[in-house]
């Protein structure tokens, strides 16, 4: 199965306002969300891992790796070509 | 959700009373939160649909979301859990059920305001990396 390493993570601006905004009202969800985001960035994977962690979900746009954690729905766009993760929104749920 | 919440303490109270028809209102209960499956099937079937209209999606972000980006129904959904456990109405089982299925249904509230968002930016953003994060907040 093939192995996938994530070189760069990067946020939306609205994702980055999410994050922010949390480290105010609720540092401890905030700093777990980037922990878990960092998390990505340190290891290695396969298709099998992403499966498990997140939900694949279509949209008119593009197909989505929604995870639910730490009280928040993570949207999340992976172009594995170039080994970037791009954090799309940060959501309350 | 107080009202939602005194209901829930009042159907606790008519258990020894009319056991009957409280077994009922648990059916009932139960019922309706399966019934969000469905609601939750719709809403991905018209947010993956690029012939929906925008207006439609747009309408549907207001209702959920009220103009405040924090939904009120995702607030109330976490307070009936949280009720229903402490109030032991349903086993252990049934409860783990309600969770995936509210979960779910949350996360389709989320796409809502995902797409609804893209739908807003023409599908453009700017991105920043996780690291710029990391320096800002030290």
């Amino acid at each position: 199965m093939e192995r996938i390493r994530i070189k760069d993570l990067v946020l939306s601006k609205s994702a980055r306002r999410r994050i922010k905004k949390l480290e105010k009202t609720n540092p401890l969800a905030a700093a777990r969300i980037k922990s878990w985001l960092y998390s990505f960035t340190k290891i290695e994977f396969n298709n099998k891992y992403l499966h498990k962690k997140f939900d694949i979900k279509k949209t008119r746009f593009c197909r989505r790796y929604v995870a639910h954690f730490a009280n928040h729905a993570i949207f999340v766009y992976f172009d594995f070509k170039e080994q970037i993760m791009f954090v799309e929104d940060i959501v309350p749920a | 959700m107080n009202g939602l919440i005194s209901f829930l303490t009042l159907l606790s109270w008519f258990k020894d009373r009319q056991p009957q028809k409280y077994e009922n209102i648990k059916s009932l209960i139960k019922e309706l939160v399966f019934s969000v499956k469905h609601i939750s099937k719709e809403l991905e079937e018209l947010l993956a649909d690029k012939n929906s209209a925008p207006i439609e999606i747009e309408i549907l972000y207001n209702t959920l979301f009220n103009s405040d980006e924090e939904s009120e129904l995702i607030s109330a959904i976490n307070e009936f859990l949280k009720h229903i456990k402490e109030l032991e109405m349903f086993s252990e089982k049934e409860i783990k059920q309600f969770e995936k299925v509210l979960k779910d249904f949350k996360i389709t509230i989320a796409l809502v305001a995902n797409v609804y968002n893209n739908l807003k930016r023409g599908g453009r953003r700017e991105y920043i990396s996780i690291n710029e994060l990391w320096k800002e907040s030290e």
